[in-house]
């Protein structure tokens, strides 16, 4: 009886949803590494246009918004009732097409292994030992494919908003639930314990990653494999299908839903007060953690414990976060400041250290040392046209990367919800909240534009800081 | 050496700005009162605004998610009962509030609005006091469903073969399906609730997050019927959506679920909190949450001619409704709540 069946999905235990929350994330895993595999390989096919394309599209499932994705296939998984199976499937395909391109980015972005494919077949054929081989394996391309599905798997068994949106089976909702309707905060902690036990290995694995220092080189400039007919069909079909699914449905949904809406908007006297706290927390959070980032790279005599302990935490999901810094600021020793925005602030910190890292060795991987040294020495020339030409080449090569580097972080920090739904203090509501509460109630028809100008906010303020920027430097042109 | 300059005063700009963000932010709690509110705050806001535009006293308003409306605050409010954030509790039911009493959460307060409030409806000791109230309903979904109310309480009492998998409840943890089931346990006894409830859920009942999602199955087709409250009935209706009601009924009587308001111990700003308490429990906010789209039945006395016709009806079915208020369906509530958490725990 298909009632029966989602009843039982429903009342779950948290063992239960913790072994589906493993299978659903391996399974991601494994057909994300593939994916992210032979998607990468294509990526290096065709013209500059069609790559560009193809980039843009496998890109965008990541950067759209969980809350968009919600608002979309809220009811569709709401339909899907009588049917939890489907409701399971569609979730997981979600959550799989948005992480896909983490892993492909991963890899384009990858250094040049230390064994290469030739060494190993070499190694294949000739007569060493077993051990040696699985060695050589571990220094060879297969090392990328591990940290790729390492990450898929970690942020897919992290993922909360969109299974609580769509009340998938997940130990993220569970626990969630539970503690919001009165589990004790040592239960709540206590039941985090076998999640992150779980995490571990995977967690292990990244931090060897990101502590190995490897000049290497940018990995696509060398590789030079075919992609077969099949493969470059398959990824086609994926990427397309994971843009329509995952950006355009929602977008389409959400413009629909705005249009619904535009008169209640007027309705929402706390709006702006809203977005001003989202943006608040996102530029103070976001560019905490680029600080942050910037000289846990730069620094070289960092020990292993400390960024351990710095890139842990955040590593460990939002979830898991938000509910060890709210025992944490309830003990004896810091509870003065459990009523102030430091925890809600120091927990987004940490959650966004980790993503900020691997994009500062994406950034790391796409430079040219000798060419920003050339660039500086311009930038210091006596000719100040020379000075000029070469600001406008930083801009270009450097300042347009960071402020995208910037943007995305602070992006990320903008909309999460989870830590500020445990962390926040009374007296400030993020925008990604209050829509979340309204979202899960599915009441008000307002929500799409409300959705709308949340998206809408950041893009405009960030177009205003580049006309800003050339405005200046035609000002400072003709001075 | 301009280029490092610029940058410079760029960064200090940023962090004054950010500075100055912050301290906006942290300025908002000074001197005003905390209201932690479990009612839907598309409703609420607008009569709290109103109450700090007539009277001059600044409000922070913390709200709650549907799925654990009032108990994750009720929660809350046991959490910080040493260290106290929150000045008044708007409750959206009086079960959790009365909770809150036992635990010595709140402070009595009998001001204009605990004498206009009919006796049933508050504390004796003018701890909490309830008002506009809403009422438990069926709601059908008319092109699926042409059962009537009577059949469909058949239906979930009687014969034991019927799939109830196209039907729907809100989670019974939490809500006023929480209070429903506590009325239940007290009338039933804690063995016939389980039996009941158990066999519900081996024939198929689908039990969702919330009440509003149970309107959004039954409204969309994807249910035939389900319980829900009258509020979240009128939101379907008015989205116009096939739907119908009939009232809930446990024991032959209705289940009408009112608002709540209470002052919290060690609060610093008493007088404040009480011209809420006050503001609240007036003619005026009756009236204007009977006119919002919850269309919520005033409690106290008010000239019926002001009352829109559909609250009207509902506050027929109110005069026949359970004794919710009654310390023993507070002690029922506890055994409930409990019994529900053990089924499902770890």
């Amino acid at each position: 009886m298909p009632g029966v069946a989602s009843q039982r999905v429903l009342t779950l235990t948290i063992a239960v949803a913790i072994g589906w929350s493993i299978f659903r994330s391996v399974c991601i895993a494994l057909l994300g590494m593939w994916l992210a595999r032979i998607t990468q390989s294509a990526l290096q096919q065709g013209s500059r246009t069609l790559r560009s394309v193809l980039w843009m599209m496998l890109l965008s499932p990541f950067f759209t918004p969980s809350l968009m994705t919600g608002f979309c296939y809220r009811d569709t998984a709401m339909s899907l009732l009588h049917v939890p199976v489907l409701k399971e499937l569609l979730y997981g395909l979600i959550i799989c097409m948005q992480l896909v391109p983490v892993a492909v980015v991963l890899l384009v972005f990858a250094p040049e292994p230390e064994v290469s494919d030739t060494a190993l077949r070499v190694a294949r054929f000739s007569n060493c030992s077993n051990s040696i081989y699985r060695r050589l394996l571990l220094h060879s391309k297969l090392q990328f494919d591990i940290i790729a599905g390492c990450t898929l798997f970690l942020l897919s068994f992290q993922e909360a908003e969109l299974a609580s949106l769509m009340q998938a089976a997940s130990w993220t909702e569970w626990i969630f639930t539970r503690h919001a309707t009165g589990l004790s905060l040592a239960m709540s902690l206590k039941l985090i314990v076998v999640p992150v036990l779980v995490q571990l290995p995977c967690l292990i694995a990244i931090a060897i990653w990101l502590k190995a220092n490897n000049d290497a080189y940018f990995a696509s400039q060398n590789q030079s494999s075919q992609v077969n007919g099949w493969h470059a069909a398959i990824v086609f079909f994926w990427v397309l299908l994971a843009f329509i699914v995952v950006t355009l449905v929602p977008a389409w949904q959400l413009t629909l839903g705005a249009l619904r809406g535009s008169g209640g908007i007027l309705n929402q006297p706390s709006l702006p007060r809203e977005l001003g706290d989202s943006l608040l927390l996102a530029l103070t959070t976001g560019f905490l953690a680029i600080l942050l980032g910037q000289r846990v790279v730069r620094s070289q005599r960092l020990s292993c414990g400390l960024l351990w302990l710095l890139i842990l935490p955040g590593c460990m999901g939002n979830l898991v976060l938000g509910l060890l810094f709210a025992g944490i600021f309830q003990t004896d020793l810091l509870r003065f400041a459990y009523d102030t925005p430091a925890p809600l602030i120091f927990a987004e910190v940490l959650w966004l250290l980790p993503r900020t890292l691997i994009l500062f060795r994406c950034l790391q991987r796409s430079r040219s040392s000798s060419a920003d040294y050339q660039l500086e020495l311009f930038r210091h020339s006596k000719d100040p046209l020379q000075v000029r030409q070469a600001n406008e080449l930083h801009w270009q090569f450097i300042g347009r990367v960071w402020l995208a580097m910037t943007c995305i972080v602070c992006f990320w920090s903008y909309l999460e919800l989870m830590l500020p739904s445990i962390l926040v203090f009374p007296g400030m509501a993020p925008v990604s909240l209050v829509l979340y509460n309204a979202m899960h109630y599915g009441r008000i028809s307002v929500l799409g534009m409300k959705l709308l100008i949340t998206l809408v906010v950041p893009v405009i303020l960030v177009l205003i800081l580049i006309t800003l920027r050339k405005v200046f430097q035609k000002f400072s042109m003709k001075v | 050496m301009r280029q490092s300059s610029s940058r410079s005063i760029l960064i200090i700009i940023l962090v004054a700005v950010l500075f100055s963000g912050w301290l906006a932010v942290s300025m908002r709690r000074q001197n005003a009162l905390v209201v932690y509110c479990a009612h839907d705050l598309i409703f609420a806001e607008e009569i709290l605004l109103e109450f700090e535009k007539q009277s001059g006293i600044k409000l922070v308003i913390v709200g709650d998610t549907e799925a654990t409306k009032s108990l994750g605050l009720v929660q809350r409010l046991i959490r910080e009962k040493e260290h106290s954030v929150c000045d008044v509790f708007w409750n959206n039911q009086t079960l959790g509030t009365m909770q809150l009493a036992e635990e010595d959460v709140l402070q009595p307060y009998k001001g204009s609005g605990y004498e206009r409030i009919p006796k049933e409806y508050k504390d004796t000791a003018g701890r909490w006091v309830g008002f506009a109230g809403r009422l438990r309903v069926w709601i059908v979904n008319t092109d699926l469903s042409k059962l009537q109310g009577d059949e469909l309480d058949a239906l979930f009492q009687g014969n034991q073969s019927v799939d109830l998998s196209r039907y729907a409840i809100a989670n019974p943890l939490y809500g006023t399906t929480l209070s429903h089931m506590s009325l239940y346990w007290n009338a039933l006894g804690p063995e016939s609730t389980q039996r009941w409830y158990q066999t519900l859920q081996d024939r198929g009942l689908q039990i969702v997050q919330g009440n509003a999602t149970v309107k959004n199955l039954v409204a969309q087709g994807v249910c035939d019927a389900g319980w829900t409250d009258t509020d979240d009935y009128f939101v379907a209706k008015d989205d116009g959506y096939p739907v119908k009601m009939f009232p809930l009924y446990c024991m032959g009587e209705t289940v009408c679920i009112p608002n709540s308001v209470a002052i919290i111990q060690g609060t610093q700003r008493l007088k404040e909190a009480q011209k809420l308490v006050d503001f609240l429990l007036s003619k005026e906010t009756e009236l204007k949450l009977a006119h919002s789209q919850a269309r919520q039945i005033p409690l106290g006395p008010v000239d019926q001619s002001e009352l829109p016709n559909e609250v009207k009806e509902l506050a027929i079915w109110v005069k026949d409704s359970a004794d919710i208020t009654n310390p023993r369906v507070l002690q029922s509530r506890s055994e409930c709540l409990e019994w529900l958490l053990k089924e499902s725990s770890p």
